[in-house]
């Protein structure tokens, strides 16, 4: 470390002798900093330091060094530069440094050209052009913006009663925050100050997010007594269109508007549970329908979540890793949601959700289930869940979900619960189950009751990395007699980030009393594009 | 021949004076850091210096000013302890700095924005990375020149020694492979593939021609016996056997691998997969995901101290806690709102961690065991990485 009261530099060989110039005033008192070079010159190699303006120059004459027909020496670090080094810089006030360098990258951009024996003064400016070309280079290719950035800084400060204002607590002032400019020297490239742009506009916006999904399905009568439905096919086309923006603090606002189109085949296969979960919790078709719109806020260090407006409780409640959205992996409805939750409709309601980001979580929610009611107490629909994060004997991670729900929607007080669980047993392999037990009708004393499980597997027997492909198997008893098994498997492939393929074949068997039971295949398709 | 004694006299007494001079130790008053160990260094990228601060008493005792628009990015201590060297990305030089008196006593021009670096176990070289110019530096640490650049890596972020130093493995985030170094003659060996660009590519080419996310680093067990290397684009994490330098596992992880990051007792490596959000957790002795977790938006960091995990979310505010005996989630510290996060080290101890906070100027010290936070302010403009000598936990964005 060397300091340098000078505007100019030393030139040292050896460590031993020391040559001093001083820079003119030219560049005396600017950034102006000792570089080395080497040149190939009249026949000699010349070296030695010069300020960065190249205003001046102390030069050494290397040419008798012995290497001067064997370029290959400059290159192989056998020339002797190494032995000079620059030293001092020339801006007054500031520490400066020992800028050493070999002759390296000098003999590597002033190499000697082949046969050059004279001319000597043309070839060191062809190689001057071609040093200074690499040097517009190198600025082209971090093309920076050289100003200081200002930019604006939220500041705590101190201020007594008096307005003061202090950097540091005083005894009397009072902590305050504000607003400060400040001025940094960072230097951007282009490509920075366009992608901070565009991020900041991205985050004032609107976000918009389209999903759409083409469903064939098919019915194939397996069992009972035919029904007009056997041999048909079947056709569902859903359109989703999300917004999402920012409204405050920690707080935003979402709507799901929704369209569907086609016909489904519960309309001819009777089954107690919807074959295809595209249609569920909603009430019209062809037109476009609002399945959600609600506003969330995050209160007491983001681990309370409360949402309200119109909502569709299934998207807190009983949920599920591998059977629990339609648009990725089972159709089946009995596999997406649990039966026994016997949510019809989405409405207006609020839940909240308590995560301490730890095992447990808990949820509590309401929402109104009938549309035509004419006030919220004849239409009330509670929920309340708790959640566990385990890893039971060193299996991975599995998620316990129990949930109780009233339904005060009709006459009468219905009640109901449920268990949700999904288990990784290896990296590729989770299995899930579900049950749920809940109470038809005050005027029943018995209650229905639903079970299912399964599993799902990716990246393992795929064709794809992001393929996966799962099991599942559902029965529903109910008080009355009527009974349902429904078994789904499916594959999907992951065509692209925003595009899959499913192939569905789902199997059911209904159960009436003083019936034959029926039976279906459901073959189905499912092209699935989002984004 | 008396005058020729005389001088030879003078002479000797002359070059007596200076040999004095030369072996007098500099003053106390120039001598701010005694033990290289009991400082955490901070690089702080818009006030262009890296900060000094004591573990003990967390004061800044004094920081290198590396000149206006330099933009530092990595700082690291020489094994030795004898300098502090960092990349100045923005002015396309390495600088060195004497950890004695802080004074900065050699700028390098490197290559095109230097970033990530790294030292041979021997400190004797130091490699920068230099993305942008899709090189790597090396500066012999003795002479304190750049010997070499080594060139043909894409986009080179990180550099790995292995123990004996005879091999460097660089992670290419531009690319899907890593490189191997010949350390002793400086040359790009061996590009291995970590794995194969799956064909349904072909039906997304927008995926993977534009903005790749390849490999961020090789991180090599405490054995030095493999590497875990994550690829973002391919959501993989390939286990490298360093004796023959071939992949010899493929673990799936999550979306978006960020890196691996090594546990300290060599069971366990996290990887932040933030196309998802989630973690995921290899156990090194099966290579398989023991765990995959629920974490936070652009992971950009994990620490271990006090038997726990503790992953950075950089823009939500969090750092997210895991308890690394039972692999299960422990919980989040809120540092704050509308901050952004950046790296963080861990003591030697492995009970603190020095977690750098770019938009109040500040490091945020954080207790593993307690989960306390202090935090320590006006540390410089913009700080972005912290070091500390001999810790496990030193890396960089």
């Amino acid at each position: 470390m060397r300091r340098d009261d000078g505007h100019g530099f030393r030139f040292q060989t050896s460590g031993k002798r020391e040559r001093t110039s001083t820079c003119p005033n030219a560049c005396a008192g600017r950034r102006c900093g000792p570089n080395f070079f080497v040149e190939w010159q009249r026949g000699r190699y010349t070296g030695g330091c010069h300020c960065e303006c190249g205003s001046c120059a102390q030069r050494v004459d290397a040419g008798n060094a012995g290497h001067e027909d064997d370029p290959r020496a400059v290159t192989d670090h056998a020339f002797d530069w190494q032995r000079y080094v620059c030293l001092g810089s020339s801006a007054p006030g500031t520490v400066r440094s020992a800028s050493g360098r070999t002759g390296i990258r000098g003999a590597e951009t002033v190499a000697r050209p082949a046969g050059a024996q004279g001319g000597g003064d043309t070839q060191a400016l062809l190689d001057r052009i071609k040093t200074l070309e690499q040097r517009v280079s190198d600025l082209e290719t971090s093309t920076v913006l050289s100003e200081p950035e200002t930019r604006t800084k939220r500041i705590e400060v101190y201020v007594d009663k008096n307005g003061n204002e202090y950097d540091h607590p005083v005894e009397g002032a009072k902590k305050a925050v504000t607003y400060q400019r400040e001025r940094v020297y960072r230097r951007q490239t282009i490509n920075e100050k366009i992608e901070d742009a565009l991020s900041e506009q991205e985050k004032r916006s609107v976000k918009l997010g389209v999903s759409g999904a083409f469903i064939p399905q098919f019915a194939i009568h397996t069992r009972g007594n035919r029904t007009v439905a056997d041999g048909h096919a079947y056709e569902l086309a859903n359109a989703d269109f999300f917004f999402t923006a920012r409204a405050a603090q920690h707080t935003m606002f979402f709507a799901d508007i929704v369209g569907i189109s086609g016909t489904p085949p519960d309309g001819e296969v009777p089954t107690l549970t919807l074959l295809n979960s595209f249609t569920a919790r909603l009430v019209r078709q062809n037109e476009l329908n609002v399945r959600e719109a609600w506003l969330r806020t995050d209160l007491f260090s983001q681990k309370l979540a409360i949402s309200a407006g119109r909502l569709d409780l299934t998207n807190y409640f009983d949920r599920n890793a591998v059977a629990n959205d339609e648009t990725t992996q089972f159709l089946s409805d009995s596999l997406v949601n649990n039966p026994s939750l016997g949510l019809a409709v989405n409405g207006t309601g609020v839940v909240a959700v308590y995560d301490s980001k730890k095992s447990l979580t808990f949820k509590i929610g309401l929402q109104q289930s009938n549309p035509a009611a004419k006030n919220l107490s004849e239409s009330i629909y509670s929920l309340a869940e708790v959640g566990y994060r385990a890893n039971p004997l060193g299996l991975g991670q599995g998620n316990y979900r129990m949930w109780y729900r009233v339904n005060d929607t009709g006459p009468g007080h219905r009640t109901a619960f449920g268990f949700s669980a999904d288990q990784r047993v290896s990296p590729t392999v989770t299995l899930f189950g579900r049950y749920g037990d809940a109470q038809p009708s005050p005027a029943y004393t018995g209650r229905d009751r639903f079970y299912s499980g399964g599993l799902q597997i990716h990246n393992q027997l795929v064709v794809n990395p992001g393929d996966a492909w799962s099991f599942g198997y559902t029965q529903s008893d109910l008080i009355t007699g009527e009974r349902e098994r429904l078994g789904e498997g499916y594959y999907r492939f992951q065509l692209s980030e925003k595009l899959s393929l499913s192939l569905h074949l789902a199997h059911v068997i209904e159960e009436r009393a003083g019936q034959p039971k029926l039976g279906f295949l459901i073959p189905g398709i499912r092209l699935q594009a989002s984004f | 021949m008396l005058n020729s004694r005389l001088i030879m006299v003078v002479c000797g007494l002359v070059l007596a004076v200076f040999g004095v001079v030369a072996s007098t130790p500099l003053p106390a008053a120039d001598v701010k850091i005694t033990d290289p160990a009991s400082v955490v260094m901070i690089v702080n990228r818009d006030s262009n210096d890296i900060a000094f601060m004591d573990i003990k008493t967390h004061k800044i005792i004094g920081r290198t000013f590396l000149g206006n628009n330099v933009n530092p990015h990595m700082v690291m201590m020489s094994p030795d302890g004898r300098y502090v060297v960092t990349g100045g990305t923005r002015a396309n030089k390495a600088y060195i700095i004497d950890t004695r008196t802080l004074e900065l006593v050699k700028i390098i021009p490197v290559d095109i924005a230097p970033e990530h670096l790294a030292f041979s176990p021997d400190g004797r070289w130091y490699y920068q990375g230099n993305p942008e110019g899709d090189s790597i530096s090396v500066i012999d640490m003795v002479s304190l020149t750049k010997i070499k650049t080594i060139s043909g890596f894409v986009e080179p972020l990180n550099v790995t020694f292995t123990p004996d130093g005879s091999k460097a493995y660089v992670g290419n985030y531009g690319a899907h492979w890593v490189g191997v170094v010949d350390v002793r003659r400086h040359e790009l060996l061996k590009k291995i593939q970590i794995a194969e660009v799956p064909s349904f590519s072909k039906l997304d080419p927008d995926r993977y021609y534009k903005d790749i996310h390849g490999i961020n680093i090789a991180a090599i067990t405490p054995d030095g016996r493999y590497l875990y290397a994550a690829d973002g684009d391919l959501g993989v994490v390939g286990v490298i056997d360093a004796r023959e330098d071939k992949v010899v596992k493929v673990i799936r992880v999550g979306k978006d691998p960020w890196r691996v990051y090594m546990g300290h007792d060599g069971k366990y490596a996290i990887i932040p997969n933030n196309g998802d959000e989630t973690i995921s957790i290899i156990d090194i002795r099966t290579n398989k995901v023991a765990a995959t977790l629920e974490a936070g938006p652009n992971m950009t960091g994990v620490n271990y101290a006090a038997g726990k995990a503790f992953v950075i979310s950089s823009t939500s505010g969090f750092v997210y806690v895991y308890d690394m005996g039972s692999l299960k989630p422990a919980g989040r510290l809120k540092i704050g709102t509308n901050i952004q996060l950046d790296t963080a080290t861990t003591d030697t101890a492995d009970q603190k961690i020095y977690l750098a906070e770019s938009t109040t100027n500040s490091i945020v010290i954080i207790d593993g065991k307690t989960e306390a936070i202090e935090r320590v302010t006006n540390v410089g403009l913009y700080p972005w990485g912290t070091h500390i000598m001999d810790s496990k936990d030193n890396y960089c964005h």
